[in-house]
């Protein structure tokens, strides 16, 4: 087990957008990318005095994708976000034995890989005022660890019968694709798995871990409900099963679901390869790009981001110390500041893990309140950045990042 | 179980919630949609009582439950999914017991039936075991009509959870911030049915042993035939078992069923002197010492709904609406109206409180076994369509 599960930070900009991260045997390693390092060199060679942070530069890749999301800004993105995502994984992995760290850390790394997690954050991010697209996606990060270890917990603790009953269509079709079927199969599938969803449950208020496989009565309707909805809902009507496909069938089902779930390698250092992704220049032309740069460059120079900032920072502050109860005060500080979850905070303060929800309720209510108070000033200020269709939930994002920021320092 | 999510809505479940809402479900004949029945009605209750001891904002003022409390199962034994009402908004609630949250889905009948159409819909995931739910994303109709994937097999509207906003609290501040934005889009009109179609339906899709009965017929006549209350109503009694519509001659002759106790309607016996009064005072003859009535309550105030029988040889009957309160009248512009069972106006069919009035009263000749709905206007609480039977 490696001393050091921290990677060394990438130092040059060139590097932060450039490279993925690899887990050697005993350490982890920055995989550079030669198609994203010359990209990158070439932004800061058309430059005379390129900007130097990473965060600059991350907002510009961010505005180009948002114009064109299949360019090579997306890998740029993606590398940039490696390191968030590794620190995501860090925290989580931090709470495990330490003899499992190691495995843990690549196992939680890849999750944020899983479920579109990126595409995620970028959809959600909003340059127009946000100003930090690494502090905007470690949270995200996070939730996403959390959630898929749940389900896996959750998966691993049910029989096959009881799984089948426990999962989304879409998951289902993405298990069955994995598992190699054709998508006529998948309808077929999904068919049957809806006839056995509508049949047989649980008689009882509480899912039943245990489920066991239905009796022959209930597989008897099973088939014959089968055999009759294919006839109007498949395409070609699919083939006649009888009772032992049928059970063949689901059992194949519940495999493929937990194949799903089951902890993959994916290939680290091109994540994207699956996609087709052109060259900038294919797509934008590079008069554009450079007036966009130069408008960010400009922004950054007016300070407008710092203004923005400044106000909100000052209407916040006042606020949490005039407006917040101790306890109100003692929630965010755990939460944000020393990075406790609910549970653990509910665990220290009240002694009783279920007390979390209520506690998660109040931090909402808390939110709630100061939201209020910065739609009212989005509303007055005259030259907000805010778009105004969804000013609420942007300004509820904004919050956020401004928590992480304020309880980090 | 730790939360995954902190913006999500996390709510504990109690073991009497879980056994009140089993309780609530488990003597449905028809097994197919008793945990659907039985999942819904305890989304309701918990989320209910959120919304009644936790949110102090006026927005939650007085939620009410579309269409009706009392004929919510005939919805759920059907369709999966909760409609709540706020401050004119409405919201539907849908639980699922899914592990996963990769996508929300939305029965059709919520998105198309025009009467049924919400401003926003609720994804909300239950876990029995460890006792809890969460409203993990919601969106707007105008959202799931747009950008949501239409899915042929299970009529229904499905929307990713990338595409979802995860903090139910974003919704409340929009509808107090901005109440005047657009969450719904047009959607086509359902075509009508006749009486005789609806029937030919009802007996079909009501034979118990079909599976699927919301998927059996193409969605349009099924959408028609689900936002008639009444024949909604018709189609779930007969999957229970039940005759498919009840029959006010019925009520008084041998009492009435248990399902239709529960809808509101009661059986009195006049007291003889009352009888006798009421009848020389109002000069009728009365067929029989018995009437059936139901309380409503229109505008916070409680009036009573009576069908007495004129003259049950003749078929002849008289609907009366009267305030409950002591000394109280129904106000000016008050109207109490029948229509057929395929919602068709006749001649002589309503009857409008020019003044205050003590009663509001119809009275009609009926052919034998001919079905009626009523309606008042203003609606009352809790309304959904029924059809009476004579």
């Amino acid at each position: 087990m490696p001393n050091n599960l921290k990677p060394q930070p990438r130092q040059s900009i060139v590097e932060m957008f450039s490279s993925f991260l690899q887990f050697r045997e005993s350490k982890n390693v920055w995989i550079p990318q030669a198609k994203l390092r010359r990209s990158m060199e070439e932004q800061l060679n058309n430059h005379t005095s390129p900007p130097t942070t990473g965060n600059f530069w991350a907002l510009y890749w961010y505005k180009i994708w948002d114009k064109q999301p299949q360019t090579i800004a997306r890998e740029h993105l993606y590398a940039y976000l490696q390191e968030t995502a590794y620190k995501a994984a860090y925290d989580r992995a931090q709470k495990v034995h330490p003899s499992q760290r190691w495995d843990k850390l690549q196992e939680y790394f890849q999750v944020v890989f899983k479920n579109q997690i990126y595409e995620r954050v970028l959809k959600k991010f909003d340059s127009e005022y946000g100003s930090d697209l690494a502090a905007f996606a470690l949270p995200i990060f996070k939730n996403s660890i959390n959630e898929e270890l749940r389900q896996r917990n959750k998966a691993a603790s049910h029989s096959d019968w009881s799984l089948l009953r426990h999962t989304t269509d879409k998951l289902l079709k993405k298990a069955l694709q994995n598992h190699g079927l054709s998508e006529q199969d998948i309808e077929s599938y999904l068919l049957l798995r809806d006839c056995f969803r509508k049949i047989y449950h649980p008689e009882t208020p509480k899912a039943n871990k245990q489920l066991s496989c239905p009796e022959l009565e209930t597989f008897q309707t099973i088939t014959q409900t089968y055999n009759q909805e294919r006839l109007g809902q498949l395409s070609n009507s699919g083939t006649k099963l009888n009772l032992n496909d049928i059970e063949v069938r689901l059992k194949e089902i519940a495999q493929a679901i937990r194949n799903y779930y089951a902890p993959v390698m994916i290939s680290l250092n091109n994540p994207l390869s699956q996609e087709g992704v052109g060259e900038i220049q294919d797509i934008i032309p590079s008069s554009e790009t450079e007036s966009l740069l130069e408008n960010l460059i400009r922004e950054q120079e007016e300070l407008n981001f710092n203004k923005l900032w400044q106000e909100i920072n000052c209407i916040l502050e006042e606020f949490l110390a005039k407006k917040l109860t101790s306890e109100q005060k003692k929630y965010f500080q755990l939460y944000y500041g020393v990075g406790l979850t609910q549970a653990e905070i509910a665990e220290k303060l009240l002694g009783e893990i279920k007390k979390q929800y209520t506690i998660s309720r109040k931090m909402n209510k808390t939110c709630e309140q100061i939201v209020k108070v910065l739609v009212n000033w989005a509303n007055n200020r005259k030259t907000h950045n805010l778009k105004s269709d969804n000013i609420v939930g942007n300004v509820d994002i904004l919050l956020k990042e401004w928590l992480q920021k304020y309880y980090a320092n | 179980m730790t939360i995954t999510n902190s913006e999500n809505l996390w709510l504990e479940i109690t073991e009497a919630q879980l056994q009140l809402s089993w309780n609530y479900a488990k003597d449905l004949t028809n097994s197919f949609n008793r945990r659907q029945v039985y999942l819904n009605h305890l989304c309701l209750t918990v989320f209910l009582l959120w919304l009644q001891t936790e949110t102090t904002s006026k927005y939650f003022n007085q939620p009410q439950v579309f269409p009706s409390t009392v004929t919510l199962p005939s919805i759920w034994s059907l369709v999966n999914g909760t409609a709540i009402e706020i401050n004119n908004k409405r919201l539907v609630l849908i639980p699922e017991e899914n592990f996963d949250i990769e996508e929300l889905k939305v029965p059709q009948e919520w998105i198309d039936i025009p009467s049924w159409v919400a401003d926003y819909y609720l994804a909300v995931q239950i876990d029995t075991e460890e006792e809890w739910l969460r409203v993990w994303g919601y969106t707007t109709h105008h959202q799931l009509k747009d950008t949501g994937t239409y899915i042929n097999r299970d009529r229904s509207y499905s929307i990713a959870a990338i595409d979802l906003q995860e903090n139910l609290n974003i919704l409340f501040l929009s509808e107090e911030f901005f109440p005047e934005t657009n969450t719904k889009t047009k959607v086509t009109p359902l075509p009508s049915l006749s009486s005789t179609q609806a029937h030919n339906l009802i007996q079909r899709l009501g034979n118990n042993n079909v599976v699927f009965p919301r998927r059996s017929v193409p969605f349009a006549t099924w959408g028609t035939l689900l936002e008639h209350g009444g024949w909604r109503q018709s189609l779930y009694r007969m999957r229970e078992g039940l005759s498919p519509s009840p029959s006010v001659k019925e009520w008084l002759e041998t009492g009435i069923d248990e399902f239709t106790k529960r809808l509101g309607w009661q059986n009195f016996q006049l007291q003889p002197g009352m009888a006798k009064t009421g009848a020389a005072k109002n000069n009728h003859k009365l067929a029989g010492e018995t009437y059936v009535s139901r309380q409503l309550t229109i505008a916070d105030k409680v009036y009573e709904l009576k069908i007495i029988p004129e003259n049950i040889v003749a078929n002849i009957w008289r609907f009366e609406l009267q305030s409950l309160e002591i000394g109280g009248l129904i106000p000016e512009g008050f109207k109490l109206k029948l229509l057929t069972e395929e919602l068709a106006e006749f001649e002589n069919n309503e009857n409008i409180a020019t003044t205050a009035v003590q009663k509001l009263h119809l009275e009609i000749a009926l052919e034998s076994g001919e079905g009626l709905v009523w309606e008042i206007d203003p609606l009352p609480n809790d309304y959904d369509r029924e059809i009476l039977r004579f």
